[in-house]
């Protein structure tokens, strides 16, 4: 049953570029889902929403679009067209989620549609990096070096594995994992390789996690003579 | 003994010339007075120059480090730090009075407005005199307030509180008519062909940027010169047909549920450009001309124009600065009670209004009565295509870009969902506290719990309103809806990088739209009134105080208030300042 589900919430994700929704003067027409609990999610909290201008008797349903690791919930709209409280266990990783529901073009008053919202449960995370040179021209052959610090809010983000890419003109040269330290720092120096004249990027990347909820990037610039 | 009687000596006279400076400096602007009654604009560069030098010495008297030490004393320390500040800030003023009235007396020989524009430095040095005024006036207007009149003496208590009502008054008139100067004589800078089309909101029906277009006009400027090419009721723009909106955000599409193809609806977004180049799209797309540049205006902004130009009949209705507000926010629709006749009214007022100011027949001092008197929350919002002339815009503030840095501002507008016209009765209280510190975002920063609250007020009353303005269009849903019960979508923009904790409305957990807007989180309330109902609205916010560099975040909160017909009573409070950790 829930994997019937899911395949209709995915089905319905995938039509949205041709299902317009319900919209017309004046504004707050088309179906709607809102939140009560808006930000600070833990994963596995629960989360409550609400489905709202929709027909009565209509049953509406909302499910995480990228699992299948929690239940969807269903609700009866009630003659307020609103469907009253649902609410939803987050999934218990933390990431980047879409919580969907899909309402029929009966329910809608117009074209169907599908009501999706990006939630992010768990923390995010910032880096703070630069990239140096032991010296400013390819003919020394240089070492990069990229180093910084990884924070969420007051706390380090600590011990945890990252990703380096040096990239030129768009394109990758080289990549390289490292771990932060204790303090949330970084550093890295890129060896083995041969540089030609012009501007790399350094981006590091602090997969998403258990704990952090997004995949976090941040890019460095320096210009080889 | 000596030393201290030569001190004391030295003060008094100090004190003597600061009195008698700002005495000859009362006089002065006694006689400036005058010479404005008389509309005698060489007598009031000669008046400002006096009251200017007058100024001048008394302020240099007060900022005599001895006289300064003399304002610590108990008893008449407070009469010194008033006069100092009548004296140092009022020196400001007069100068910058001065400096715009010289440069008003050269545009108005050389024809501005009727002549092709020669050199456009003198336009740039009145709009810079203008702002540097402004900002004057708006200091003096604040410090004077921190002035407790009931503590002066030697007569000082009556005429600082005579000064701080009558410096009011010329703040609340100053901070009206900087930013249409600013923006007028951008426009009127411009070397070449410019179409601008100006967007006249109707602030009963509310929008993001103030309110439902219900009339436009179409102005092209040129080297200094200006003639209306087309006015219209909103009706016109809606047979053209809708707009293609391919290049609005595809992320705000669906915030406010509104149809943006829809030219009533284009402004749910505070963000003005975006309602700017969807009206200039729109234009294009049906009429093949480009628009370089977008003015909205409002009740407000149109009461004020309505004094630079004097009253207007049409249809036998007669409007002035007195009245203007009124009757285009609630009289007219009892009045024309035929929508069609209520459009051509409106056009027409638009028309006439228009005619008479490209043509020059203005009078400053009724402009700058109305502005003084306009007690609306509104306010001239421009936008350009040409980004040199759109960043002049957002340097006076007056471009309605929301600001994507980091910082303690939010923003609250209103979207009427009902599809009335009752918002000439929709009131705001707006209160913004930053609080406790010590508290990480789940954004990734180091924050501080803050609170925004909204009060909101229907004051329709039950019965009486014309049909028009009580309308309810939007769907039914079984909810009791009696005459003068509105819908609204209510959105506080938090700051950059700040998440909600909880929302609640009359104390109670509620449910709010979400979405991204200019890099903000916003929070849709869609609230419910019953005419005379107040509600409550709280969103309880952990906001950053360090940035994306981990790098502390600077500035005092700030609420940019709303573009409403009734001005929104705001405030700010804080616990103090957070240290990063």
């Amino acid at each position: 049953m829930k994997k019937t589900l899911l395949a209709i919430v995915a089905a319905a994700i995938l039509v949205v570029p041709m299902s317009a929704p319900a919209l017309a003067y004046p504004a707050g027409q088309a179906p709607v889902i809102a939140f009560s609990t808006v930000g600070r999610i833990v994963p596995g909290d629960n989360v409550s929403v609400q489905i709202s201008r929709v027909k009565k008797n209509c049953v509406v349903s909302v499910a995480w679009a990228e699992t299948d690791s929690v239940d969807p919930v269903t609700k009866t709209i009630k003659a307020t067209g609103k469907s009253g409280v649902i609410t939803i266990a987050t999934p218990d990783s933390a990431g980047t989620y879409t919580l969907t529901s899909s309402i029929s073009g009966t329910c809608a008053g117009g074209d169907p549609v599908v009501l999706s919202k990006s939630v992010v449960v768990g923390k995010l995370a910032s880096i703070v990096g630069k990239i140096t040179t032991s010296s400013a021209f390819v003919s020394k052959n240089p070492t990069l070096t990229v180093s910084g610090t990884i924070k969420s809010g007051s706390l380090a983000v600590a011990n945890k594995s990252i990703i380096i890419r040096l990239k030129k003109g768009g394109e990758v040269v080289k990549t390289q994992n490292s771990t932060t330290n204790g303090s949330g720092a970084f550093s890295v120096s890129l060896t083995g390789t041969s540089y030609t004249a012009g501007l790399y990027t350094a981006e590091v990347e602090l997969p998403s996690g258990s704990i952090y909820g997004q995949t976090v990037k941040a890019t460095a610039a320096l210009n080889l003579r | 003994m000596v030393a201290l009687l030569l001190f004391v000596v030295y003060v008094i006279i100090r004190i003597a010339v600061m009195v008698s400076s700002l005495q000859a400096t009362m006089s002065d602007v006694e006689a400036l007075q005058k010479a404005a009654e008389k509309k005698d604009l060489a007598a009031i560069s000669v008046g400002l120059g006096k009251a200017a030098d007058s100024i001048s010495a008394a302020a240099s008297a007060a900022k005599d480090p001895l006289v300064q030490l003399v304002s610590f004393l108990p008893i008449i320390g407070n009469d010194i730090k008033a006069a100092s500040i009548v004296s140092s800030d009022g020196r400001l003023v007069l100068l910058g009075a001065q400096e715009v009235s010289n440069t008003a007396n050269q545009l108005l020989k050389a024809g501005v407005g009727k002549q092709p524009l020669k050199d456009t430095t003198l336009i740039a040095s009145f709009r810079d005199g203008m702002g540097a005024m402004n900002d004057a006036v708006q200091k003096l207007n604040t410090d004077l307030h921190g002035i407790d009149a009931t503590s002066l003496h030697f007569g000082l208590d009556s005429k600082i509180a005579s000064a701080q009502t009558s410096v009011s008054g010329l703040a609340n008139a100053s901070s009206k008519i900087t930013p249409l100067v600013q923006v007028a004589t951008v426009v009127l800078e411009q070397p070449d062909k410019k179409r601008w089309f100006v967007s006249i909101q109707n602030l009963s029906e509310a929008r993001a940027t103030g309110g439902i277009t219900g009339a436009y006009a179409i102005l092209i400027a040129e080297n200094g010169k200006v003639k209306l090419e087309e006015y219209g009721s909103d009706k016109t723009l809606l047979k053209m047909g809708s707009i293609n909106y391919k290049n609005y955000p595809a992320e705000l599409r669906d915030l406010w549920g509104v149809n943006l193809s829809d030219w009533r609806d284009i402004n749910a977004s505070a963000h003005a450009p975006y309602a700017a180049k969807m009206l200039a799209d729109g234009w294009q797309q049906h009429r093949g001309q480009k628009i370089d540049g977008v003015l909205f205006v409002g009740q407000g902004v149109v009461s004020e124009l309505s004094g630079a130009v004097g009253a207007i009949t049409v249809r036998g209705v007669t409007v002035d600065p007195n009245n203007v507000v009124d009757f285009l926010s609630k009289d007219i629709y009892a009045k024309f009670t035929n929508v069609q006749a209520k459009d051509a009214v409106v056009g027409e007022l638009a028309k006439e209004m228009f005619t008479k100011l490209v043509a020059g027949k203005v009078n400053a001092g009724g402009f700058m009565k109305a502005a003084a008197n306009d007690k609306t929350g509104d306010r001239i919002i421009a936008w350009s295509a040409d980004s040199k002339v759109q960043q002049k815009f957002t340097t006076y503030k007056t471009s309605g870009e929301i600001s994507e840095q980091f910082g303690p501002n939010v923003l609250v507008t209103v979207n009427n969902a009902g599809g009335n016209k009752l918002d000439a009765y929709t009131k705001l209280k707006i209160n913004y506290l930053t609080g406790v510190c010590n508290v990480d975002t789940f954004t990734g920063y180091q924050g501080r719990r803050s609170r925004v609250t909204v009060e909101i007020s229907n004051t329709a009353p039950k019965s009486g309103l014309p049909a028009y303005v009580v309308a309810r269009l939007d769907d039914f849903f079984g909810e009791a809806r009696p005459k003068g019960s509105n819908r609204e979508l209510v959105t506080v923009y938090g700051p950059v990088g700040s998440e909600a904790d909880t929302v609640t409305v009359n104390g109670e957990p509620d449910f709010v739209s979400t979405g991204m807007d200019r890099n903000r989180p916003v929070w849709i309330f869609d609230i419910s009134l019953l005419p005379g109902e107040t509600k409550t609205l709280v969103v309880n916010i952990v906001e950053p105080i360090s940035d994306a560099n981990q790098e502390k975040v600077l500035g005092s909160p700030t609420v940019v208030p709303p573009v409403m017909l009734n001005a929104p009573e705001i405030s700010t409070s804080s616990i103090g300042e957070c240290s990063l950790q």
